[in-house]
């Protein structure tokens, strides 16, 4: 197992696009921190002047006083996800793509670990995707609201947030768990993108639906909300967990996510055969 | 020797059977290859060889039958002993022949520092330097994918068509490297084709393919046996040319066959094809022809495959 570890992290670190969607990724968020402000000048210029215009123009920013909510914010609202729905389907695509883990079933390496490895190795990428993010949108939130923050916060509160990002990176992880899984069923890096997005754009949807369908079968008109037990959902509710809210709620969320498509990945890949 | 007993086979099946559908890509068949063998495993396109190289590496799961490696039923134990190579290479395009063989090197916890250059050496590809492997010609491929097969030190190398697409350069090069792995490092190879002739420049033992089940199997002397010049005689009484031949020349048994009423073949002595014809001519047997027939190998395999 570790040394499978170590040579999906060898291939991974050797993978640009890697680095590409990090940077990407971070230049739209720290970009998105220089739009706030922009649009947090023109809301305080034109303040009074007129109430639709106020309205319009409510500035995220000022809910935002240091680089370090900023740098949190930019992990909550999880628009990593997208790039990590892209780059999962890509990195394990490739593998069936390229025939290379025939090279690696054929060593005798159990289909579990390899599935476990393969997810292991996305879970760094998913982290480190994060991380440069946090970094350098923390820098350029300090840089534009002229606080990093730290001084402010006191050790309980630090506590809060660093498990408010522990529990984010968790739902994250959920998520790119379900990626991995169904580009280990569909192996198709075309497939797999069009379906890990369709669950990031769509994912209200597919709640809605198993609702509708769970509401008929039940014969009750009682509302299920399952759109709340989402992990996009969650990722938002985890945030209330700095206030007081509920901390069980996203974790159980993320956990279960993370080892149900854990269990169907690995028995679908166990199952079949490898081209 | 493993408990006192050498080990002879490394692979050993017994009615391997895979269905794809209703159709049984592989029908129970039964293979042994001894060490030391190259196994030469002929069949058309979609006869089954891919199929029964997939199941054995363990790419493909069997409806039923029997797998053995190493006469041991650990398969995935024993799957580590074993190189493979199957249809296209399989490396990763945008890292170097060094650094595919790194992963390899990681992946099967092998020193990377000691192991690489050798490697790369072996196959021919000491001067890839820094080209990545999309860069590479099919041949270099096909050599970069053997070099992978053969990290770890395998006991036991299955190629699949290695051959296939290659110039006859590359041709050439794989041939004298399957040979050199075979005769200096004791691998033992079995290796699918299309093509007998190829084969027959290589293996020592061939088994033949058709619609998933093994219909034949012989040795190199056989093979060579079957597919030696003979000469063929048609006449206009087989029955009293034979007599003559056995009685004034004393050709016997398997050097000489009735083909029909008036076909004969001789397989062996052809430097007395002169004296026969002098001998059939002066006892009174017409000749309406004598020719040497040179039997193809590609005649002979194509005959294998239309009588099954």
């Amino acid at each position: 197992m570790a040394n499978l570890i170590k040579s999906n992290l060898y291939k991974l670190f050797k993978r640009k696009s890697l680095y590409i969607f990090s940077m990407i990724y971070t230049a739209l968020s720290c970009m998105s921190i220089f739009i706030l402000k922009i649009a947090d000048e023109i809301r305080n210029k034109t303040a009074g002047a007129s109430e639709d215009m106020a309205i319009k123009v409510e500035g995220r920013l000022s809910n935002f006083n240091d680089g370090l909510s900023l740098g949190v914010e930019f992990i909550v609202n999880g628009e990593a996800l997208i790039f990590l729905a892209v780059f999962t389907a890509m990195f394990i695509a490739a593998e069936f793509t390229h025939g290379t883990i025939k090279n690696i079933a054929s060593k005798g390496f159990k289909r579990k670990k390899i599935y476990k490895s393969i997810f292991f190795s996305m879970v760094v990428a998913t982290i480190i995707m994060l991380g440069i993010n946090f970094i350098f949108t923390t820098m350029v939130g300090t840089l534009v609201t002229g606080s990093i923050g730290i001084g402010n916060i006191d050790k309980l509160l630090l506590f809060k947030i660093i498990r408010l990002v522990i529990i984010e990176v968790l739902l994250h992880i959920a998520m790119v768990s379900l990626f991995v899984m169904v580009t280990m069923i569909f192996r198709s890096s075309g497939v797999a993108i069009t379906i890990n997005l369709c669950l990031l754009v769509f994912g209200s949807a597919y709640y809605q639906f198993i609702e509708t369908i769970v509401r008929y079968i039940l014969k009750t008109d009682k509302e299920l909300n399952l759109i709340n037990y989402g992990i996009q959902k969650n990722l938002y509710l985890a945030k209330a967990t700095v206030n007081g809210g509920d901390i069980k709620q996203p974790l159980i969320v993320a956990v279960v996510f993370l080892i149900t498509s854990l269990i169907f990945g690995t028995i679908a890949f166990k199952r079949s055969d490898i081209r | 020797m493993i408990g006192g007993f050498s080990m002879s086979y490394v692979l050993q099946t017994s009615n391997l059977t895979r269905y794809f559908g209703r159709k049984a890509a592989v029908n129970e068949v039964s293979l042994n290859v001894k060490k030391g063998d190259i196994y030469g495993l002929i069949g058309r396109n979609g006869a089954g060889k891919t199929t029964f190289i997939r199941l054995v590496a363990g790419l493909a799961k069997k409806n039923r039958g029997e797998i053995r490696l190493f006469e041991s039923g650990d398969l995935n134990k024993q799957r580590r002993k074993i190189g493979t190579m199957i249809e296209t290479p399989a490396i990763y395009p945008n890292l170097t022949a060094k650094q595919n063989l790194h992963y390899y090197c990681l992946l099967l916890g092998i020193d990377p520092v000691t192991a690489i250059e050798p490697m790369l050496s072996l196959v021919g590809l000491s001067e890839a330097g820094k080209k990545k492997a999309k860069h590479f010609s099919l041949g270099m491929k096909q050599r970069l994918a053997i070099a992978i097969a053969l990290l770890g030190d395998p006991e036991f190398l299955m190629l699949d068509e290695p051959m296939n697409g290659l110039d006859p350069t590359g041709v050439r090069e794989m041939r004298e490297l399957i040979l050199k792995l075979n005769k200096e490092k004791k691998i033992t190879i079995l290796i699918s084709s299309h093509i007998l002739g190829e084969l027959s420049k290589i293996a020592t033992y061939y088994g033949v393919i058709n619609n998933g089940k093994l219909i034949d199997e012989f040795t190199l002397q056989e093979l060579k046996e079957k597919c030696a010049k003979s000469l063929e005689i048609s006449v206009d009484d087989a029955e009293r040319a034979v007599e003559i031949l056995r009685t004034n020349l004393g050709i016997f048994g398997d050097e000489l066959i009735v083909l029909d009423s008036n076909t004969i073949r001789i397989t062996k002595n052809l430097h007395r094809a002169a004296l026969v014809n002098t001998e059939l001519a002066r006892n009174g047997v017409s000749i309406l022809s004598s020719q040497m027939i040179n039997h193809d190998m590609e005649d002979f395999f194509l005959k294998l495959i239309m009588k099954s």
